[in-house]
Protein backbone atom coordinates (compact mmCIF):
# COMPACT_ATOMS: atom_id res chain seq x y z
CA UNK A 1 0.00 0.00 0.00
CA UNK A 2 1.54 3.12 -1.08
CA UNK A 3 1.50 6.80 1.17
CA UNK A 4 -1.49 8.03 -1.31
CA UNK A 5 -3.95 4.89 -0.54
CA UNK A 6 -3.04 4.53 3.36
CA UNK A 7 -4.04 8.43 3.70
CA UNK A 8 -7.26 7.70 1.54
CA UNK A 9 -7.71 4.61 4.08
CA UNK A 10 -7.13 6.40 6.74
CA UNK A 11 -9.02 9.26 6.06
CA UNK A 12 -12.02 7.33 5.23
CA UNK A 13 -11.65 5.37 8.92
CA UNK A 14 -10.65 8.75 10.45
CA UNK A 15 -14.06 8.80 12.73
CA UNK A 16 -12.99 4.94 14.63
CA UNK A 17 -9.80 6.93 15.71
CA UNK A 18 -11.50 9.63 17.32
CA UNK A 19 -14.20 7.86 19.02
CA UNK A 20 -11.04 5.60 20.11
CA UNK A 21 -9.13 8.54 21.84
CA UNK A 22 -12.10 9.80 23.01
CA UNK A 23 -12.24 6.55 24.82
CA UNK A 24 -9.30 5.95 25.92
CA UNK A 25 -7.79 9.22 27.13
CA UNK A 26 -9.32 12.03 29.02
CA UNK A 27 -7.87 15.56 28.18
CA UNK A 28 -8.03 16.93 24.51
CA UNK A 29 -4.26 16.93 24.61
CA UNK A 30 -3.76 13.31 25.72
CA UNK A 31 -6.67 12.45 22.62
CA UNK A 32 -4.26 14.32 20.41
CA UNK A 33 -1.10 12.65 21.29
CA UNK A 34 -3.03 9.48 21.04
CA UNK A 35 -4.43 9.92 17.77
CA UNK A 36 -1.28 10.79 16.22
CA UNK A 37 0.51 8.36 18.23
CA UNK A 38 -2.03 5.72 16.26
CA UNK A 39 -1.69 7.26 12.69
CA UNK A 40 2.01 6.75 12.97
CA UNK A 41 1.94 3.07 14.13
CA UNK A 42 -0.76 2.41 10.98
CA UNK A 43 1.88 3.68 8.96
CA UNK A 44 5.00 1.99 10.26
CA UNK A 45 2.67 -1.14 10.54
CA UNK A 46 1.84 -0.82 7.11
CA UNK A 47 3.68 -3.59 5.75
CA UNK A 48 1.88 -5.96 7.90
CA UNK A 49 -1.25 -5.21 6.43
CA UNK A 50 -2.21 -8.59 4.31
CA UNK A 51 -4.72 -7.23 1.05
CA UNK A 52 -6.89 -10.63 2.08
CA UNK A 53 -8.18 -8.94 5.51
CA UNK A 54 -10.46 -5.33 5.52
CA UNK A 55 -8.15 -2.39 6.13
CA UNK A 56 -10.55 -1.57 8.99
CA UNK A 57 -9.77 -4.94 11.06
CA UNK A 58 -6.65 -4.75 10.70
CA UNK A 59 -6.75 -0.58 11.48
CA UNK A 60 -8.45 -1.85 14.80
CA UNK A 61 -6.51 -4.32 15.58
CA UNK A 62 -3.28 -1.54 15.89
CA UNK A 63 -5.43 1.61 16.90
CA UNK A 64 -7.03 -0.32 20.21
CA UNK A 65 -3.21 -1.83 20.57
CA UNK A 66 -1.80 1.42 20.54
CA UNK A 67 -4.13 2.61 22.61
CA UNK A 68 -4.12 -0.04 25.40
CA UNK A 69 -0.55 0.03 25.52
CA UNK A 70 0.16 3.66 25.72
CA UNK A 71 1.27 5.33 28.82
CA UNK A 72 -1.31 7.50 30.42
CA UNK A 73 0.69 10.62 32.28
CA UNK A 74 -2.85 12.21 33.51
CA UNK A 75 -5.38 11.58 35.74
CA UNK A 76 -8.88 13.17 34.46
CA UNK A 77 -9.75 16.63 35.55
CA UNK A 78 -12.68 15.76 37.86
CA UNK A 79 -14.92 19.34 38.30
CA UNK A 80 -17.69 19.16 41.13
CA UNK A 81 -21.16 21.98 40.53
CA UNK A 82 -22.32 24.16 43.46
CA UNK A 83 -25.43 22.55 42.70
CA UNK A 84 -27.13 18.75 41.59
CA UNK A 85 -28.88 18.77 38.03
CA UNK A 86 -32.29 18.91 38.03
CA UNK A 87 -34.09 15.05 37.73
CA UNK A 88 -34.55 14.47 34.01
CA UNK A 89 -38.26 14.46 32.95
CA UNK A 90 -38.01 12.46 29.84
CA UNK A 91 -35.76 10.21 28.16
CA UNK A 92 -32.60 11.57 26.85
CA UNK A 93 -32.73 12.06 22.79
CA UNK A 94 -29.89 12.78 20.41
CA UNK A 95 -26.43 14.16 21.80
CA UNK A 96 -27.63 13.74 25.52
CA UNK A 97 -28.14 9.81 24.86
CA UNK A 98 -24.59 9.99 22.62
CA UNK A 99 -22.79 11.60 25.42
CA UNK A 100 -24.37 8.96 28.35
CA UNK A 101 -23.36 6.16 26.70
CA UNK A 102 -20.00 7.56 26.06
CA UNK A 103 -19.72 8.13 29.56
CA UNK A 104 -20.95 4.83 30.47
CA UNK A 105 -18.15 3.46 28.11
CA UNK A 106 -15.43 5.20 30.02
CA UNK A 107 -16.13 3.43 33.32
CA UNK A 108 -15.29 -0.30 31.56
CA UNK A 109 -11.75 -1.53 32.08
CA UNK A 110 -9.56 -1.37 28.86
CA UNK A 111 -9.91 -4.77 27.28
CA UNK A 112 -14.21 -4.19 27.97
CA UNK A 113 -13.76 -0.93 26.22
CA UNK A 114 -11.90 -2.77 22.98
CA UNK A 115 -14.87 -5.54 22.84
CA UNK A 116 -17.55 -2.85 22.82
CA UNK A 117 -16.48 -0.75 20.38
CA UNK A 118 -15.48 -3.71 18.25
CA UNK A 119 -19.67 -5.11 18.83
CA UNK A 120 -20.91 -1.01 18.35
CA UNK A 121 -18.39 -1.11 14.80
CA UNK A 122 -20.89 -3.75 14.06
CA UNK A 123 -18.30 -6.20 13.68
CA UNK A 124 -19.17 -10.49 13.78
CA UNK A 125 -18.65 -12.06 17.10
CA UNK A 126 -16.12 -14.02 14.47
CA UNK A 127 -14.28 -10.43 13.70
CA UNK A 128 -14.14 -9.49 17.21
CA UNK A 129 -12.29 -12.62 18.33
CA UNK A 130 -10.11 -12.71 15.54
CA UNK A 131 -8.88 -8.76 16.28
CA UNK A 132 -9.04 -9.66 20.11
CA UNK A 133 -7.34 -12.90 20.24
CA UNK A 134 -10.15 -14.49 22.09
CA UNK A 135 -12.56 -17.67 21.42
CA UNK A 136 -15.64 -16.56 20.10
CA UNK A 137 -17.69 -18.49 22.55
CA UNK A 138 -16.03 -15.86 24.89
CA UNK A 139 -16.66 -12.90 23.29
CA UNK A 140 -20.52 -13.70 23.33
CA UNK A 141 -20.00 -14.34 27.38
CA UNK A 142 -17.75 -11.04 27.59
CA UNK A 143 -20.38 -9.20 25.23
CA UNK A 144 -23.65 -10.02 27.26
CA UNK A 145 -21.65 -9.28 30.85
CA UNK A 146 -20.73 -5.76 29.39
CA UNK A 147 -23.96 -4.90 28.02
CA UNK A 148 -25.62 -5.65 31.42
CA UNK A 149 -22.52 -3.73 33.02
CA UNK A 150 -23.87 -0.61 30.34
CA UNK A 151 -26.70 -1.09 31.43
CA UNK A 152 -26.40 -0.93 34.90
CA UNK A 153 -23.79 2.13 34.50
CA UNK A 154 -26.36 4.23 32.26
CA UNK A 155 -28.99 3.58 34.71
CA UNK A 156 -27.14 5.04 37.26
CA UNK A 157 -26.09 7.98 35.34
CA UNK B 1 -31.06 1.90 26.15
CA UNK B 2 -32.01 -1.27 23.55
CA UNK B 3 -28.76 -2.69 21.59
CA UNK B 4 -29.89 -1.15 18.50
CA UNK B 5 -30.35 2.35 20.35
CA UNK B 6 -26.45 2.12 21.35
CA UNK B 7 -25.41 0.63 18.02
CA UNK B 8 -26.74 3.70 16.56
CA UNK B 9 -25.57 5.98 19.45
CA UNK B 10 -22.31 4.99 18.79
CA UNK B 11 -22.43 5.29 14.48
CA UNK B 12 -23.72 9.24 15.15
CA UNK B 13 -21.13 10.63 17.62
CA UNK B 14 -19.77 13.37 16.19
CA UNK B 15 -16.11 12.25 15.36
CA UNK B 16 -13.36 14.83 14.89
CA UNK B 17 -12.16 15.46 11.22
CA UNK B 18 -8.65 16.24 10.10
CA UNK B 19 -7.37 17.15 7.18
CA UNK B 20 -5.46 14.93 4.61
CA UNK B 21 -2.17 17.35 5.29
CA UNK B 22 -2.57 16.90 9.03
CA UNK B 23 -3.08 13.09 8.47
CA UNK B 24 0.17 12.84 6.34
CA UNK B 25 2.23 15.24 8.82
CA UNK B 26 1.06 12.88 11.94
CA UNK B 27 3.06 9.86 9.48
CA UNK B 28 6.14 11.56 10.02
CA UNK B 29 8.61 10.65 12.82
CA UNK B 30 9.92 14.58 13.46
CA UNK B 31 6.26 15.56 14.22
CA UNK B 32 5.24 12.82 16.50
CA UNK B 33 4.60 14.49 20.01
CA UNK B 34 6.43 11.53 22.44
CA UNK B 35 9.43 11.34 19.80
CA UNK B 36 9.82 15.16 19.59
CA UNK B 37 9.77 15.45 23.41
CA UNK B 38 12.19 12.40 24.08
CA UNK B 39 14.44 13.80 20.97
CA UNK B 40 14.67 17.63 22.70
CA UNK B 41 15.41 15.84 26.17
CA UNK B 42 18.09 13.71 24.14
CA UNK B 43 19.60 17.13 22.75
CA UNK B 44 19.55 18.88 26.20
CA UNK B 45 21.27 16.29 27.89
CA UNK B 46 23.61 15.08 24.97
CA UNK B 47 25.10 19.32 25.50
CA UNK B 48 24.98 19.24 29.02
CA UNK B 49 26.96 16.33 29.14
CA UNK B 50 29.43 16.90 26.55
CA UNK B 51 29.92 20.09 28.12
CA UNK B 52 30.26 18.63 31.87
CA UNK B 53 32.74 16.34 30.16
CA UNK B 54 34.87 19.40 28.82
CA UNK B 55 35.20 21.26 32.09
CA UNK B 56 35.16 18.27 34.93
CA UNK B 57 38.92 18.02 34.38
CA UNK B 58 39.38 21.27 35.91
CA UNK B 59 36.35 21.73 37.77
CA UNK B 60 36.69 18.19 39.98
CA UNK B 61 40.23 17.58 39.48
CA UNK B 62 39.98 15.12 36.98
CA UNK B 63 43.91 15.07 36.80
CA UNK B 64 44.37 14.21 40.45
CA UNK B 65 42.01 11.50 40.06
CA UNK B 66 42.80 7.59 39.26
CA UNK B 67 42.32 6.67 35.48
CA UNK B 68 39.61 4.05 36.48
CA UNK B 69 37.31 7.08 38.15
CA UNK B 70 37.90 8.95 35.19
CA UNK B 71 36.37 6.48 33.20
CA UNK B 72 33.76 5.56 35.29
CA UNK B 73 32.73 9.34 34.94
CA UNK B 74 32.59 8.76 31.20
CA UNK B 75 30.91 5.64 31.41
CA UNK B 76 28.10 7.19 33.35
CA UNK B 77 27.26 9.74 30.56
CA UNK B 78 27.27 7.34 28.14
CA UNK B 79 24.99 5.04 30.39
CA UNK B 80 22.72 8.14 31.00
CA UNK B 81 23.13 9.17 26.81
CA UNK B 82 22.11 5.23 26.11
CA UNK B 83 19.37 4.97 28.50
CA UNK B 84 17.70 7.83 26.29
CA UNK B 85 18.44 6.34 23.04
CA UNK B 86 16.87 3.04 24.11
CA UNK B 87 13.94 4.96 25.33
CA UNK B 88 13.62 6.46 21.90
CA UNK B 89 14.02 3.35 19.68
CA UNK B 90 10.90 1.26 22.48
CA UNK B 91 8.54 4.14 21.51
CA UNK B 92 9.32 4.05 17.56
CA UNK B 93 9.50 0.31 17.45
CA UNK B 94 5.71 -0.11 15.43
CA UNK B 95 2.88 -2.38 16.68
CA UNK B 96 3.46 -6.21 16.04
CA UNK B 97 1.34 -9.15 16.45
CA UNK B 98 -1.97 -10.87 14.96
CA UNK B 99 -4.17 -9.89 17.90
CA UNK B 100 -4.95 -7.39 20.37
CA UNK B 101 -4.03 -9.59 22.49
CA UNK B 102 -0.75 -10.68 21.15
CA UNK B 103 0.61 -6.84 20.44
CA UNK B 104 0.25 -6.07 24.32
CA UNK B 105 2.07 -9.52 25.02
CA UNK B 106 4.93 -7.85 22.81
CA UNK B 107 4.74 -4.83 24.36
CA UNK B 108 5.04 -6.09 27.86
CA UNK B 109 8.11 -7.89 26.88
CA UNK B 110 9.56 -4.42 25.89
CA UNK B 111 8.27 -2.99 28.80
CA UNK B 112 10.19 -5.63 30.95
CA UNK B 113 13.66 -4.78 29.00
CA UNK B 114 12.95 -1.27 29.03
CA UNK B 115 12.59 -1.54 33.05
CA UNK B 116 15.70 -3.66 33.56
CA UNK B 117 17.88 -1.01 31.16
CA UNK B 118 16.14 1.84 33.18
CA UNK B 119 16.60 1.02 36.55
CA UNK B 120 20.19 -0.58 36.01
CA UNK B 121 21.34 2.47 34.03
CA UNK B 122 20.23 4.47 37.12
CA UNK B 123 22.33 2.13 39.25
CA UNK B 124 25.41 2.20 36.94
CA UNK B 125 25.22 5.94 36.83
CA UNK B 126 24.61 6.23 40.49
CA UNK B 127 27.44 4.20 41.34
CA UNK B 128 30.24 5.32 38.65
CA UNK B 129 29.51 9.13 39.92
CA UNK B 130 30.10 7.78 43.55
CA UNK B 131 33.34 6.08 42.99
CA UNK B 132 34.57 9.21 40.98
CA UNK B 133 34.06 11.56 43.66
CA UNK B 134 35.29 9.60 46.25
CA UNK B 135 38.16 8.05 44.75
CA UNK B 136 40.86 10.46 46.42
CA UNK B 137 39.00 11.02 49.74
CA UNK B 138 40.78 10.45 52.80
CA UNK B 139 38.00 8.73 54.76
CA UNK B 140 37.26 9.39 58.55
CA UNK B 141 33.85 8.79 60.88
CA UNK B 142 32.34 12.00 59.13
CA UNK B 143 32.82 11.39 55.67
CA UNK B 144 31.80 7.96 55.98
CA UNK B 145 28.44 9.27 57.41
CA UNK B 146 27.91 11.46 54.81
CA UNK B 147 28.67 8.61 52.27
CA UNK B 148 26.44 6.01 53.78
CA UNK B 149 23.36 8.83 53.84
CA UNK B 150 23.97 9.12 50.08
CA UNK B 151 24.07 5.68 49.42
CA UNK B 152 20.96 5.62 51.13
CA UNK B 153 19.20 8.25 49.30
CA UNK B 154 20.41 6.82 46.17
CA UNK B 155 18.99 3.31 47.12
CA UNK B 156 15.84 5.01 47.49
CA UNK B 157 15.71 6.50 44.73
CA UNK B 158 16.36 3.20 42.39
CA UNK B 159 13.62 1.23 44.54
CA UNK B 160 10.78 4.33 44.34
CA UNK B 161 12.05 4.03 40.01
CA UNK B 162 11.72 0.08 40.71
CA UNK B 163 8.46 0.36 42.38
CA UNK B 164 7.38 2.51 39.34
CA UNK B 165 8.08 0.40 36.65
CA UNK B 166 6.92 -2.55 38.49
CA UNK B 167 3.36 -1.46 39.05
CA UNK B 168 3.37 -0.21 35.10
CA UNK B 169 4.45 -3.81 34.09
CA UNK B 170 1.49 -5.14 36.36
CA UNK B 171 -1.19 -3.06 35.14
CA UNK B 172 0.03 -4.07 31.48
CA UNK B 173 -0.14 -8.32 32.81
CA UNK B 174 -4.10 -7.36 34.46
CA UNK B 175 -5.15 -5.97 30.96
CA UNK B 176 -3.59 -9.02 28.60
CA UNK B 177 -5.41 -11.53 31.30
CA UNK B 178 -8.72 -9.14 30.84
CA UNK B 179 -7.92 -10.82 27.29
CA UNK B 180 -7.76 -14.57 28.13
Amino acid sequence: MNESEFLASIDQHQGIIHKICRLYRDSKEDREDLFQEIVFQLWKSVHTFRGDAKFSSWMYRVALSTAIAGYRKKRPNISYMSSLPDEPDQQPHGEEQREQLFQALKQLNDADKALITLYLEDLSYQEIAEIAGISESNVGVRLNRIKNKIQQLLKNL
Amino acid sequence: MEQDDLKSAWQNMNAGQKTNAELSSMMRERTHPVLKRIRKQLILESISFALFLFVYYDFFDGDRKPVYANVLLVSAMLFAIIHNIAGYMLTKRSVKGDTIKQSLEGQLLKMKGYAMVSVAGRVLIAGCLLFFFVSVITFNTNKYWILVGLIVVIIIQIVLLSAIWVKRIRQMKTTIDLFQ
